[in-house]
């Protein structure tokens, strides 16, 4: 039987009396709520071909199960791993957050069949067991089907970096806009219905690098949307693990602003289409992908 | 020790071997992450591959951990390629450099490196 476990929000509660350990059970118990609270309706999207029941409990695996499991911070869970690895006859993870990739985690892949991870590196691009995938739109984003564009450009985020400084300054002047600067990571003050209102009438998201890893969020829930995304192509990130994708790319904030200013409604119409046409085949390919491995 | 590490990567930098300048580069440890002069070469190599905000970054990092010209000119340098006439002159300009560059710190909220040390 195929069962599906998500462990991310069940990490260990922080309790070590050693500063360092505890910042670090701290930042997983976090992550792992953070991760629940906002990918499942991106997991569950790219797993909707495949047959499979929720169990909430590990109690509820029985020898000889396949389970595929949605989890974070697993650097921490070799015992788990090789535990589950003798109860089930296969292990599919879904590898959620890791966007630094520090962590050695091939004793922990190596007890699973497969494994999908968002945060692509290169040490996975020739990997057989694993396959990158889009880190997905936060739950809850929604296309409203708004019929009127009013927004040429919108951002909401921290301006953490000089790439996003930068981007704002080039922008600034090009109106309508809709701006919201933050101050941390994961602080909006910005309801979910009025991200999608935002986004449903914004006809271009400029999509800078993450704090770290140059995917984020904003690049997918730009496409979930109907928005025509302008991507950083530093390192030629986004042609390596999404080849032939449609986005808009620039190495500068200022390259974007003869489009911003200049491309007619129906290019942005044309742009626009073709950018939701391919994430919908790549949502497509990729649920078939899923379905097709776990068996 | 450290500091003939780094002059033979500015040889290479100089010498526009910058791929083998990012590989010499990319062996050195974290004993190197508060240096200068290092950061300023991790930004010359970002710079001279076009990789403007990398390289802004790391000098703005750089900023934190002492002061130096040849940093403050290649920021000027890059704003103003980047089209930022009036940052760029601020920055270029020993008066009024400080005040711009610590007004920009607080606008990029990722550069401080006060709650890491």
């Amino acid at each position: 039987m195929i069962k599906l476990f998500w462990n991310t929000h069940n990490q260990k509660k922080p309790s070590s009396t050693n500063k360092k350990i505890r910042e670090k059970e701290e930042l997983d118990y976090g992550w792992g709520q953070y991760h629940k609270k906002s990918s499942d309706k991106w997991i569950y999207e790219i797993l909707k071909k495949t047959k499979y029941s929720i169990i909430d409990s590990l109690k509820n695996i029985e020898k000889d199960d396949i389970l595929i499991i949605v989890d974070s911070s697993v650097e921490e869970k070799n015992e788990l791993y090789t535990k589950l690895n003798l109860i089930c006859s296969k292990i599919f993870l879904f590898h959620l957050g890791d966007e630094f990739g520090f962590h050695n985690l091939f004793t922990v892949y190596d007890n699973c069949n497969y494994i999908w991870r968002p945060f692509c590196s290169s040490k996975y691009f020739k990997n057989e067991k694993v396959k990158c995938i889009p880190i997905g739109y936060k739950s809850g984003v929604l296309y409203k089907n708004e019929s009127n564009r009013k927004y040429k450009w919108a951002f909401t985020g921290t301006p953490h970096k000089t790439s996003r400084h930068d981007l704002l300054f080039q922008f600034s002047k090009i109106e309508p806009f809709f701006c919201h600067k933050t101050e941390k990571f994961d602080r909006k003050n910005i309801s979910v219905e009025e991200m999608n209102n935002i986004l449903s009438s914004t006809e271009f998201i400029p999509c800078p690098y993450g704090f770290f890893h140059p995917e984020t969020y904003r690049v997918f829930e730009a496409l979930e949307c109907g928005c025509i995304p302008i991507v950083e192509s530093a390192y030629d990130y986004y042609d390596r693990v999404f080849p032939n994708n449609p986005f808009i790319k620039i190495n500068t904030w200022k390259e974007a602003k003869p489009i911003l200013e200049g491309w007619s409604k129906d290019q942005i119409k044309i742009k626009s289409k073709e950018c939701t046409a391919w994430w919908n085949n790549q949502k497509n390919d990729l649920q078939d992908f899923i379905k097709e491995k776990i068996k | 020790m450290n500091e003939t590490k780094l002059n033979k990567i500015e040889d290479l930098i100089k010498n526009k071997k910058i791929n083998q300048a990012q590989l010499e580069i990319s062996k050195l440890g974290p004993e190197f992450h508060k240096n200068i002069n290092y950061l300023f070469l991790r930004s010359k190599i970002f710079y001279m591959n076009k990789l403007y905000y990398q390289a802004l970054d790391a000098l703005l990092i750089a900023t934190e951990f002492g002061e130096d010209d040849k940093i403050y000119d290649l920021i000027s340098k890059i704003y103003k390629i980047l089209g930022n006439e009036d940052l760029s002159k601020k920055i270029s300009n020993p008066d009024t450099r400080l005040k711009a560059i610590n007004t920009l710190k607080k606008e990029v909220t990722g550069i401080s490196q006060k709650e890491k040390s």
